[in-house]
């Protein structure tokens, strides 16, 4: 394009169309933002809430066990001594999700589990406790599975929708 | 130079540049703002989608541990005093249907922005029905 008035008056509508467009631009770019911003925090948030339900059943599921063997007062050291070992492992948990916290989980979970185990192991072995079946560690896991293992994608609360099983995906709820 | 430069121009027919029309200026508008406006849903994706994550966990993870004890209690009792006890029995098996996440996790235990009111309404029932079996079988527990 060619000017075909004085340069001064090109330039000047020139600078007034790139202001406008910026100005258009952050305009959009603001508003992306805040939209965007809430809807995706709500996402996250929802996901969040959902791992970490996921992420502790299990665990509240073994102190549950553990209050109710512990009440059973068994008179064996090794039994006492694994029960108060997973008691201040569970008390020492974190709720939060930085990356410090994430990877003491992780170690913790598994101390957690292999003591339990050992406990179950020792109860099992004699059965005049009063259970009337073993305690099988994969019953528990099955349980917090069967708890935390789907979640309905949400319309509206009461009317069903359906089963969609949650594989670490993001749900609508 | 971008099209949309064309736009404003074109009508200029004469030796005096016109006033760009209305029309000219909302397509400026409508193209820029859609621009910014992808640009702003990109940037603020990830971000928002973390902030949203950290801080939805802690309170899934108090509500989970909270569910998987009141589980864990009922069935451990169960084991030993299931038999004869009909209505523990039976407080397991509607425990475990109405402690299910897809029952928990719903819009209605949550204020708009997903925070809990207070106590988590179907927890609380289930805390105080645990509470009595084990007051009943001298569980000492912290619920």
């Amino acid at each position: 394009m060619s000017p075909r008035t004085s340069n001064g008056d090109l330039n000047d509508a020139m600078d007034e169309l790139l202001n406008l467009e910026e100005k258009f631009y952050k305009e959009g770019y603001e508003e992306g933002l805040a939209v965007k911003a809430k809807d995706n925090f709500r996402q996250g948030k929802q996901y969040g809430l959902q791992v970490g339900l996921q992420r502790f059943l299990l665990l509240g599921e073994i102190e549950g066990y553990i209050d109710v063997i512990a009440a059973q007062n068994i008179d064996n050291t090794s039994l006492s001594k694994n029960i108060e070992i997973v008691r201040s492992l569970l008390r020492g948990l974190r709720f939060d999700n930085s990356d410090e916290t994430v990877a003491d989980f992780d170690s913790r979970v598994l101390k957690i589990k292999n003591k339990f185990r050992t406990i179950l192991l020792v109860l099992n072995r004699k059965q005049n406790y009063g259970f009337k079946d073993s305690i099988i560690f994969d019953m528990l896991d099955k349980t917090s599975s069967s708890l935390g293992g789907t979640l309905k994608a949400y319309v509206e609360d009461g009317i069903g929708t359906d089963d969609v099983s949650f594989n670490g995906k993001q749900q609508d709820w | 130079m971008p099209d949309i430069l064309d736009d404003v121009w074109e009508s200029d027919g004469g030796e005096e540049l016109k006033e760009p029309s209305s029309f000219d200026i909302k397509k400026l508008r409508d193209s820029h703002i859609k621009r910014g406006y992808l640009d702003g849903v990109t940037k603020s994706k990830d971000t928002n989608l973390q902030k949203g994550f950290n801080e939805g966990f802690p309170t899934g993870a108090e509500i989970g541990l909270k569910i998987g004890k009141l589980i864990g209690i009922l069935q451990a009792l169960n084991l030993k005093y299931g038999e004869e006890d009909d209505e523990l029995r039976e407080n397991l098996k509607l425990a475990q249907h109405e402690l299910l996440i897809q029952k928990v996790l719903t819009k209605s235990m949550f204020d708009p922005d997903l925070n809990l009111q207070g106590e988590h309404v179907i927890v609380k029932k289930w805390i105080s029905i645990v509470e009595m079996h084990c007051k009943n079988y001298s569980i000492d527990t912290r619920l």
